[in-house]
């Protein structure tokens, strides 16, 4: 389907441009999201990575999906930000992080809002190639070598990063359970 | 927790991270700045369009005054009117090279 507007976009029908705003908007910005960890900076990535979008399509040339080509635009703009803003969290490895308590009954006890916020809130505790990380493959179901792919970065990056990325998720999730739960009970 | 387990819950909170685009004017607001792009390409094209046009006007104009100059044998202003023309040509001849260069880049940034 994707090819279809494609064609209609290059022969000059920019309206159906809409078609591809509307239907990888969330995606683009839950990627941006990860990376840039703030709502009005991923606003303005997706927005910007449209645009470069809608000025390359021509160039666009078919060798990989639509869907990829433009993630990896997503994602060169949300770096981008980043590195603009300096915005950057930085932590400590995987292997320095202590034992995290099992919180799965207490995630499961919460409703679908406070699950949501939750994940949110941690994820904007680990730096942005981690949470980036974890969102393409978790979310996205993308393979380490689709991975590598959209991000540049080599097969071992990657897989570090990913192992690091599940240790720093589950360190903040369990923060902030202790923090909000002891300071709910106390 | 074992690695099975801490497994399972990852995939198990990386399935509420999906987010939607909170900002609900922000596919008109987009659309707005993609017509407004598109029309900045469509009379970037005009541009270089009538560009190559006067381009190519101009050089044949250049090259006919050459030409027909050429012939005279006159002395305009205490000079013989054939190093007018070579000064005249030599000019001529560096402004088609550098405008030429010019408008291929401008071509070629269209693409």
């Amino acid at each position: 389907m994707d090819s279809v507007y494609i064609k209609k976009v290059t022969e000059g029908s920019t309206d159906d441009f809409r078609y591809f705003i509307q239907r990888y908007k969330d995606l683009a910005f839950s990627v941006a999201v990860s990376v840039v960890k703030n709502e009005f900076d991923a606003e303005e990535v997706v927005q910007e990575s449209f645009i470069k979008a809608f000025k390359n399509l021509k160039s666009f040339r078919g060798k990989s999906a639509f869907k990829t080509w433009f993630y990896r635009i997503v994602i060169n703009e949300a770096f981008k930000r980043v590195q603009k803003t300096k915005n950057e969290v930085v932590l400590s490895s995987g292997q320095d992080l202590p034992e995290v308590e099992d919180f799965t009954d207490t995630f499961r006890g919460m409703n679908a809002e406070e699950q949501h916020v939750l994940v949110a809130e941690s994820l904007k505790k680990i730096p942005p190639k981690e949470s980036l990380t974890l969102q393409l493959f978790y979310l996205e179901g993308n393979s380490i070598d689709e991975i590598t792919n959209l991000t540049g970065w080599s097969d071992s990056n990657v897989k570090v990063i990913l192992h690091r990325a599940r240790k720093h998720l589950l360190t903040a999730v369990n923060a902030i359970i202790e923090k909000e739960y002891l300071i709910g009970t106390k | 927790m074992n690695a099975e387990k801490e497994e399972k819950l990852i995939r198990e909170l990386m399935e509420k991270s999906g987010r939607e685009m909170p900002f609900v004017d922000f596919e008109n607001k987009l659309m707005e700045q993609i017509h407004m792009e598109a029309d900045r390409s469509r009379s970037f094209l005009k541009d270089v369009k009538l560009s190559w046009f006067f381009f190519i006007i101009g050089s044949c104009f250049g090259l006919f005054l050459s030409v027909i100059a050429g012939q005279t044998k006159e002395i305009i202003l205490g000079f013989p009117a054939q190093q007018i023309i070579l000064v005249a040509q030599v000019v001529f001849v560096v402004l088609l090279l550098s405008q030429f260069d010019k408008l291929i880049e401008l071509t070629r940034r269209r693409n």
